[in-house]
Order: structure tokens, then C-alpha cells, then sequence
């Protein structure tokens, strides 16, 4: 125990510097993934077809090929065509756009899960499709899309090792290295296992205050 | 209904709009200037390093060091000083990393291959290596090269997932019972320590600073030791070099000339001696050139 904590002022702060880069990646990839989710759940509805299919094949796309192979093409293929972006920039994009995909499942079921008669009320009161989904429907709609969003959340904050591929050092790949050039399997294993649960254990946190918060002024039969 | 079209034509367009704008940002490269121009300009080489010990890896400080640096270093003295910018990626990653133009150079002691040479141009090599078997003190089983392990069914051997290993170890006879399979190098000293193998067969470039490191912990090189043959009959040497783009010629070339210099005044000797790797596996004014080598 003595030596783990002697040993972790000399391996935290490369370890560190790795967890900065997984915080980056992970919030930068969340908002691009909370964009692309958004937009592809929504255009799923009152669209037209064009838009519509584009984003059914997006989904489809994204969520049916692996994370590594997308992330693969972003950073060693597409240099090929012109498009040479640096390393984070693609590892951001690549899993924004896959975890968009999922992102826009949830979206779309829970939009779907608004009852019926609040769509009926809302053509009767003479309202656009836009006005209803924004004033009506997405915000009751975002109630349900929180857990599954915390869900994604945690699993796109570990899906960002896969960023080593790309020359990328976040914390999986820090550990890996110093492994390498120390040894020490369990004082470094153990530091990265604490790092990663101190990220996400506040995420988890934040996404259940929200959860709180949106539930203020639903009625008591919807509440949970 | 209209609305929703306007709303979803203009996100549409933005994110369009914000495609073409990275796109156009990113592909500032100016096609008329080699790598080598750019990098005699900005006196900045991108390395591609895959932390491989005694090559080129980070310290604890996060700065590259390592043979293969000191002898990039020293090779381009005559063209100036330049800043190596690391690239750390896995071993995998190298090549498709530097045909992607994602680094100038492959600095990670990567072994000259026929197979390779088809996509990448290796520059001449800067150290030498071949395989070695670690065995505990005293060597008790009396292993001495493949032969001796297919000989006693008894001997377990570790080497590598996918490492030339396995065909030397194919080669010689050794039955698959008495393979011990494990992912990385240090996982194969580990093995023969705590006993869960008799025997490790590794390159030894790699080998020597994993044994410095273990402390001399009941381990040692099994010595003498019989090279095993390649497939051209020929005990089988492996050749450290960097790799260049195939565009890249005029790099390879400028670093060839330096390297040169580096093996005639014994510099690339002192170099590789620092770093842990013994006169016999240093190039000297025989080694091949890359070419030769690319040849088979």
C-alpha cells in the first residue's frame, strides 16, 4: 500500500495528462454526438424523403460498422482524398458521428413514446409540425432520452481508448506506456481503474440532477 | 409542414457549411514541396514511434529518447538541428500512419521485410538484431537453440502473438503443446521468472533492456546460442532501419549519406553501445544496403 502511494507521485502525472486528453475527446465527442442525434432522431419525422432516408442510412451506417474501423477511415483513408485532419479533430468527429447513431435511436423512441393525444391536441390548436415538436413534444420527450443518454455518456467516455489507434495518448494508452517502460502492472492499473471511475461517476451524477430537474412539473402519474 | 422544412434545410446547410469550412481548412498542403523541403524549412520532423524500447520511447517526462533518436539526430547533424515532434501509436499503426502522410519517418527500429519494402522505403540499417532465447541462471535445461527445445518435449516456450517466432518454431518441429502464447515482451520475461515458461524467444534488441530491467533476477541470455535459419537458408538476421514514403526519396537519400558518415567514424557504434546493443549487432562497412535486403 506504502509503495502504490510512493510509486503514484511518480506515474500520475503522465496518467494525468492522459485523463485531460480523455475529458477533451469525451466532452467535445458528447456534443458533436448530441448534435448528430438531434438532428438525425428529428429529421425521422415530418421530413421530406430525401432527408429522411439520408438519415435512416447515417444510423444505419454508424451503428452497423465498428467504432475502430470508422475511426480507421477518418484518420488513414480519407488523407487519401484530401482530407488530412489532426489526430483529436478526427477522433472527436469519428466517435460523434457513432455515437450520434445510437444517440439518434434514443432520440427518436422516445419522441415516439409522447402519447398520441398531445399530437392531436396540438393539430386541433392549429399548430406547425415545428412549433409542436419544439413547444410540445421534444420536452416531454427529453425525460425519457436521459438515462439512456447517461448510458451513452459512460460508454463513449470508455470507447475513447480506442483513440490510441489514431496517435492519440488518452489514459488507456498512457498506461499502456508506462507499463512499457516501468513495469509496475498493478500500481498503474489500479490508478487508471480510480481515474476512470473519478470521470465517470460526476457524469452519471450530472445526467441524474437532470433527470431531477425535468421532472419538475410533470404530472405525479408520470414521475418516478 | 413548411417551417419544418425551412428548420431542416438550414441545419442541413450548416453542417455543410461547416464540412466544406474544415475541409478547406485541412487541406492546406501545399503539393508543389517534398517532405524533405518542408522539413529543411520548418526544421520540425513528425516521428512515428511505437514505444519500443531501447529504439525510441517516452521517458517518465513525456520526451522521446532512445537509440533510434540519437541516431536521427545524428545522421541529419549535417543539415542542421531539427525538433522531433513524437507520433506514438501502436506497432500497427506505422505504416498506414506514414503512407497517410501522418509523420515523416518511422523511427521505431522496424525491421526491413521484403513485404514492407513493397509499400514503404526503408533507409540503410542502423542496427542489427536476431533472435535469443532467455532461460533462468545457469541455463538448466540446456537450450541452446529451437532444435534443442523440439528435442526435449518438457521445454515450454513463450513467444510472441504473430512474431516471427512461430515459424522458426514450426520450423524446427516444436509441437503447438509446448507453445506458451502471450500478447506482449515483457509478458515473455515474466513468464520464464515465475516459471510459467522454461524459455523466451524474443528478438534480442528487445531482450537486452527487459533483462536490465528485471535486475538480473535468476535470468539470463542463452549463451552460446544458434541463430535460427531464414527462408534463405541463411542464419537469420534482422535488420533495424527507418522507413520513408516511397515520394520521399530525397529524405532517404540525404539520411543515407548521414548514416554513412555515422558507420565509418564508429559514431553509430558509440550510439547503439549507450543504448545497450553490443558491437556484433551494430552495421558496420559490410552490412547490406536496404535495397540487398529488400531483395530477399
Amino acid at each position: 500500500m506504502a509503495r502504490l502511494v510512493a510509486d503514484s507521485g511518480q506515474l500520475l502525472p503522465f496518467l494525468l495528462q492522459g485523463a485531460r486528453v480523455t475529458l477533451l475527446a469525451t466532452l467535445l465527442a458528447a456534443w458533436v454526438a448530441l448534435v448528430f442525434a438531434f438532428a438525425a432522431g428529428l429529421a425521422r419525422f415530418g421530413a421530406p424523403r430525401v432527408v429522411r432516408t439520408l438519415a435512416t442510412a447515417y444510423v444505419e451506417i454508424f451503428r452497423g460498422t465498428s467504432l475502430i474501423i470508422q475511426l480507421f477511415y477518418l484518420f488513414f483513408v480519407l488523407p487519401f482524398f484530401g482530407v488530412s485532419l489532426p489526430p483529436l479533430a478526427t477522433g472527436v468527429i469519428g466517435l460523434g458521428l457513432n455515437f450520434g447513431a445510437y444517440g439518434s435511436e434514443v432520440v427518436r423512441g422516445a419522441i415516439n413514446a409522447v402519447p398520441q393525444g398531445q399530437w392531436e391536441a396540438a393539430l386541433a390548436l392549429n399548430m406547425t409540425h415545428a412549433s409542436t415538436m419544439r413547444r410540445i413534444i421534444v420536452p416531454q420527450a427529453i425525460l425519457a432520452m436521459l438515462p439512456p443518454f447517461g448510458n451513452l455518456l459512460v460508454e463513449l467516455l470508455k470507447a475513447t481508448s480506442l483513440l490510441s489507434l489514431i496517435q492519440i495518448t488518452d489514459l488507456a494508452f498512457a498506461g499502456t506506456m508506462l507499463f512499457q517502460s516501468t513495469g509496475k502492472s498493478i500500481e498503474i492499473y489500479s490508478l487508471i481503474l480510480l481515474i476512470y471511475f473519478a470521470m465517470a461517476f460526476p457524469m452519471t451524477i450530472l445526467v441524474r440532477r437532470l433527470e431531477r430537474r425535468f421532472t419538475f412539473g410533470v404530472s405525479l402519474s408520470r414521475r418516478r | 409542414m413548411a417551417s419544418m422544412h425551412r428548420r431542416t434545410l438550414l441545419k442541413g446547410a450548416f453542417s455543410t457549411g461547416m464540412g466544406l469550412a474544415i475541409t478547406a481548412a485541412a487541406s492546406h498542403e501545399s503539393d508543389a514541396e517534398t517532405n524533405w523541403q518542408r522539413i529543411r524549412r520548418t526544421k520540425q520532423i513528425r516521428v512515428g514511434s511505437a514505444n519500443q524500447v531501447p529504439y525510441t520511447f517516452l521517458d517518465s517526462r513525456g520526451t522521446l529518447v532512445g537509440q533510434g533518436i540519437d541516431v536521427l539526430n545524428a545522421a541529419l547533424a549535417p543539415y542542421g538541428t531539427f525538433k522531433l515532434v513524437p507520433a506514438v501509436g501502436e506497432f500497427g499503426s506505422m505504416i498506414p500512419g506514414l503512407l497517410a502522410n501522418r509523420f515523416e519517418v518511422i523511427d521505431t527500429g522496424i525491421f526491413i521485410r521484403p513485404a514492407r519494402c513493397q509499400q514503404i522505403l526503408f533507409g540503410n540499417p542502423d542496427s542489427l538484431s536476431h533472435d535469443a532465447f532467455v532461460v533462468k541462471r545457469g541455463n538448466p535445461l540446456n537450450v541452446h537453440s529451437y532444435a534443442d527445445v523440439a528435442k526435449n518435449p518438457k521445454v515450454r516456450i513463450a513467444i510472441n502473438r504473430g512474431g516471427v517466432e512461430e515459424g522458426y518454431a514450426k520450423s524446427a518441429g516444436i509441437p503447438e503443446s509446448q507453445w506458451v502464447i502471450l500478447p506482449t515482451d515483457q509478458d515473455l520475461i515474466a513468464a520464464v521468472q515465475s516459471g510459467r515458461a522454461d524459455v523466451a524467444a524474443d528478438t534480442e534488441t528487445i531482450l537486452i533492456p527487459l533483462l536490465k530491467k528485471a535486475g538480473g533476477t535468476g535470468i539470463e541470455l542463452a549463451q552460446p546460442f544458434t541463430v535460427p535459419l531464414g527462408t534463405n537458408g541463411k542464419p537469420a538476421i534482422d535488420y533495424g532501419a527507418m522507413a520513408f514514403r516511397k515520394q520521399d526519396a530525397d529524405f532517404k537519400k540525404a539520411y543515407d549519406v548521414g548514416l554513412g558518415k555515422l558507420v565509418a567514424s564508429a559514431q553509430l557504434k558509440s550510439i547503439n553501445a549507450k543504448w545497450g546493443l553490443p558491437a556484433d549487432l551494430t552495421p558496420d562497412a559490410s552490412t547490406p544496403t536496404a535495397e540487398t535486403i529488400c531483395m530477399g
